[in-house]
């Protein structure tokens, strides 16, 4: 396509159309985000009255501090849980829609509700049901199943629980966005299976996943970083990032380092570090999916 | 008064010059079509003289006036574009209307007077508070040109406009648009790839190749005359057959051969600038050729496509592929050797290297007096009766 | 690649593994995995009729004797009606501020021509790398400098601009018919006025599933209001949740008032979501 003329071309109008957005932009997202950088320099003290430049002091302890450290093993073990199991129920959802003739439409809305679900709602519900003491949930894994359910004050139950919260909010969009891939894959390739006699999950496994990954990987971007962000709510509600820690995913940590002990200089670090974290993630992610993904 | 003058036009894209230093003066109320195959370069210059795209040298003037610089809604001209670009969520009467609010100095009534016209004109009244997603492809056309109607301009740009119809509602549109030009005498520019549109429609044609107009004439002097071996190719269907071939001198006059067959020429080669043994491209139309058992054309056939009305034949001629209009029903199969004669009045003779015309028999037989055909008289008949 | 995975499908065609295609076992797995997704909702909404004892006798899932009792209560006693207006009114702005500022943007990076165009555009997608937490510090302390806490304009600026309106908005209008912009000009229509009464009409679907998605995605805030907001009269309905958590009679947390609140917290995005669900997926590129 030659480079065919711009409708309007006057550079102050467009620049006009656009102040709005690089107005906002610039005062919400650039301007803070480069003030993070400069406030993970400095120390404060006093409920953040004063400050104090250390260089590189403030990640200098975070990288040394086991509690932190521990946060970011766990969280990186929490985000690997969550995009898996999301990936791998979404999928199996969104295949079963796809290959369902009867009732699609109603079939689909009942599954991708939980997209409107808030994420404080997730949480503050399954605190309910799965309640150690009060819990539907733990009435019946402990009556059925002989299990022993305490997760107040059991880590790695606690861990789960909040994991599969996450789960259940982020299932809906996660296929929404498979049900669309699969819906892309050609009709030919579907008789050309029905004519090789192709098994339901081998054609699942072989034929669609290759032709959908690029929105898997885009999937598993936008899931990593829901699991690092996106949980704070569930953390807040459910666990306070306990028992013991179990559940203190980087971003409670950072919550409670700025707002509960005002040690903004910090917490600003910890932003950073986080920012590198998931952009790194999204990078890596990216040029794996460039090399293996099946276009 | 001209309705558009094109003077040294040029448009290049980064590296690719689209539009070649191209001239070409439109009079007031002419009908010129631009044709040529894709990528000529002949729907950028309809852009140009829309305003669409901005000029890289030269100069585009509207009724004489120079609008080079100035921005498509202040040219007074009303385009037509090959997917009709209607707005899908306005009805009929809100698309025509919809350039006519913008421009001020509309009335209400002013607006809806125009568009009971121009509907009237166009036949489509009850279709106006109709959507184009309700209107089959003819009918949006009708629209399309509806809405150029109704802003009364000084020229009429059209790209393509037919060439997303089927083939029927194709011929019946271009006998409308010949109709409707004929009534309202507005200067129409017109751009297709399809040269038959072109022949028809067109009161004179440009034919466009790599960014340069190649000729300018009347559709029969396209046909009778090509100034250039591409245009002998692109008008006809099919073209014109070239092979090239060595002019030699046979007593006063000359021969053209090419392999083991030689056609007579009737004029020397000084009279045609050249010298005996020099190289020519020799150009004749398949239906300038016939099976002739006296003919010294000796074609081996390779293929033969029924049309109908004549049977096209193809085949090598001295080791050149050409193609032959015969008598339909003729018994010629795959394989066979066939004699051919051929018309010594529609002969055309192109330099090799340059490719500019540098003989027409027909010219030349004029010239002495001879009447060439009947043809030549005919287009001037036709020219005339479209320029009254 | 593809020729690869059919000949391996092919060899495996007659394996013993091959299920038997038919629909049955698909209605049995998308019945057991929705009723599965469902089950929590179902049950709170169960609860949420409870009263206190019923609540703590575990095994009891039918109906509870409290009615909307829960409902009445937690809107009126307990401050939801005024966290769910403010959840409406921040909601609302968010997303027509963020929709109206976006089709400006995309007007400019699609239908202009001018100096740094694509530098802006990636100025404007490379936002998506800063969510909230890695500025929240310093986006705290603005709110602070402007006097903007525990206001609308705290809750609703900063999601004003929006890589991914922009981003959609701009797919989008690329995809009209470059002839429609081109009459637009030889017609001499303005920019403002090609928006309006051209993009816009065109963009209905599009802008409405965008709609949907802001609507749902400024609802369910959560850690930026918590923060931003310590009136507890302006707080949203999602930390007001937090709030109900608190809520107790004689050492027992009332569950029954707490899954009320989270019903009516869940009721206004899904509502939306059901409704608007055509245009919603058509934005997500699953046509019905």
């Amino acid at each position: 396509m030659s480079a065919h003329e711009t409708a309007f071309d006057s550079s102050l109008g467009a620049y006009l159309l656009l102040l709005p957005t690089l107005a906002a932009i610039g005062a919400f997202l650039y301007y803070p985000s480069l003030q993070t950088l400069r406030l993970s320099l400095y120390e404060t003290f006093l409920f953040g009255q004063n400050t104090r430049f250390v260089g590189l002091g403030n990640f200098a302890s975070l990288l040394t501090s086991n509690t932190y450290l521990a946060s970011v093993g766990l969280t990186f073990g929490f985000a690997a849980f969550v995009v898996v199991s999301t990936l791998a129920v979404g999928l199996l959802v969104a295949f079963l829609l796809y290959e369902v003739t009867n009732g699609k439409a109603a079939y689909l809305i009942a599954a991708i509700w939980p997209y409107a679900l808030p994420t404080a709602v997730a949480g503050t519900v399954l605190l309910f049901l799965a309640h150690p003491s009060v819990g539907i949930y733990t009435f019946y894994l402990e009556s059925w199943f002989g299990v022993e359910v305490d997760w107040f004050t059991v880590g790695w139950q606690a861990f789960l629980v909040v994991a599969i919260a996450a789960v259940w909010k982020q299932v809906g969009y996660n296929v929404i966005f498979m049900l669309a891939a699969l819906n892309n894959v050609p009709e030919s390739l579907n008789e050309a299976c029905d004519l090789d006699g192709v098994g339901t999950w081998r054609r699942l496994l072989r034929v669609y996943v290759p032709l959908m990954s690029p929105t898997l990987v885009f999937l598993v971007v936008m899931n990593t970083i829901y699991a690092f962000f996106g949980s704070f709510a569930l953390i807040d509600l459910m666990t306070q990032g306990g028992p013991t820690n179990a559940t203190n995913l980087l971003i409670y940590q950072l919550y409670r380092d700025a707002f509960q002990f005002n040690n903004l200089g910090l917490a600003s670090a910890e932003s950073v570090i986080l920012f590198v974290i998931v952009a790194g993630l999204t990078y890596v992610q990216l040029r794996v999916s460039d090399r293996y993904a099946h276009y | 008064m001209t309705g558009i003058s094109l003077h040294n036009l040029t448009k290049q894209f980064d590296d690719v010059t689209a539009v070649d230093s191209v001239s070409l003066d439109v009079t007031e109320g002419e009908f010129l079509v631009l044709v040529g195959p894709s990528g000529c370069g002949k729907s950028t210059t309809l852009r140009l003289c829309a305003g669409l795209e901005s000029t890289t040298e030269g100069t585009v003037s509207i009724s004489d006036r120079n609008v080079t610089a100035e921005p498509a809604s202040e040219r007074d001209v009303a385009m037509v574009f090959q997917n009709y670009a209607l707005y899908p969520h306005m009805t009929a009467r809100e698309n025509m209307t919809f350039g006519l609010d913008a421009a001020a100095g509309f009335s209400g009534t002013e607006a809806t007077e125009r568009v009971e016209e121009a509907a009237a004109i166009l036949d489509i009244e009850d279709l106006l508070d109709r959507k184009p997603s309700a209107l089959s492809g003819g009918e949006q056309q009708r629209v399309a040109i509806g809405r150029a109607l109704v802003r009364d301009p000084e020229v009429f740009l059209m790209d393509e406009p037919l060439s997303n119809l089927d083939a029927k509602l194709r011929v019946q549109m271009r006998a409308e648009l010949a109709e409707l030009h004929a009534e309202l005498q507005t200067t129409t520019v017109y751009v297709t790839h399809d040269q038959v549109e072109a022949m028809t429609l067109g009161d004179r044609v440009a034919v466009m190749n790599d960014g340069r107009i190649e000729q300018v004439a009347p559709p029969q002097d396209l046909y009778d005359a090509p100034d250039t071996r591409f245009v002998a190719e692109f008008i006809g269907s099919p073209g014109m057959n070239t092979v090239d071939a060595t002019l030699r001198r046979r007593g006063t006059v000359s021969e053209i051969v090419w392999g083991d067959n030689t056609v007579p020429l009737d004029a020397s080669p000084e009279s045609l600038g050249l010298t005996s043994g020099d190289r020519v491209v020799f150009g004749v139309r398949p239906e300038d050729l016939s099976a002739d058992t006296d003919g010294d054309v000796r074609m081996e056939v390779t293929v033969t496509e029924p049309l109908g009305s004549t049977l096209l034949v193809r085949g090598t001629v001295g080791g050149h592929e050409m193609e032959v209009s015969i008598q339909p029903r003729s018994l010629v199969e795959v394989g066979d050797q066939i004699t051919l004669g051929v018309d010594p009045d529609r002969l055309h003779l192109f330099d090799p290297e340059s490719g500019a015309a540098v003989y027409h028999s027909a010219d030349s037989r004029e010239a002495i007096g001879v009447d060439g055909d009947g043809r030549r008289d005919a287009a001037v008949a036709r020219q005339g009766g479209a320029d009254d | 690649m593809a020729a690869e995975t059919r000949r391996e499908a092919v060899s495996e065609a007659s394996s013993p593994t091959r299920l038997v295609p038919g629909q049955l076992p698909v209605h049995v797995g998308l019945v057991v995995s929705i009723l599965l997704m469902a089950s929590p909702l179902l049950l709170a909404i169960v609860m949420s009729t409870q009263t206190v004892p019923e609540i703590y006798d575990i095994g009891d899932i039918t109906p509870g004797s409290d009615g909307l009792a829960n409902y009445v209560s937690v809107l009126t006693t307990y401050n939801m009606l005024t966290y769910m207006a403010n959840s409406l009114i921040m909601s609302v702005l968010v997303t027509v501020g963020k929709i109206a500022v976006s089709l400006l943007a995309a007007v400019a990076l699609v239908f202009y021509d001018f100096r740094f165009k694509n530098g802006v555009f990636f100025l404007i997608l490379f936002t998506l790398m800063f969510p909230v937490p890695v500025r929240i510090v310093p986006l705290y302390e603005l709110m602070a400098t402007l006097g903007w806490s525990n206001t609308l304009l705290a809750l609703t600026g900063p999601y004003l601009a929006s890589a991914t309106a922009v981003f959609l908005l701009r797919q989008h209008f690329m995809s009209i018919p470059e002839s429609l912009v081109e009459a637009a000009r030889v017609d001499g229509v303005g920019p403002l006025e090609f928006l309006w009464r051209v993009l816009v009409p065109m963009s209905r679907g599009m802008i409405t599933g965008l709609g949907v998605i802001t609507f749902i995605y400024s609802w369910n805030q959560y850690l930026w209001p918590l923060i931003v907001v310590s009136d507890q009269n302006k707080q949203v309905v999602q930390v007001g949740m937090k709030y109900l958590q608190s809520v107790g009679n004689a050492g027992q947390t009332d569950w029954g008032l707490i899954m009320a609140g989270a019903v009516l917290t869940l009721l206004p995005p899904l509502a939306v979501l059901i409704a608007f669900r055509n245009p919603l997926l058509e934005t997500f590129g699953l046509a019905e």
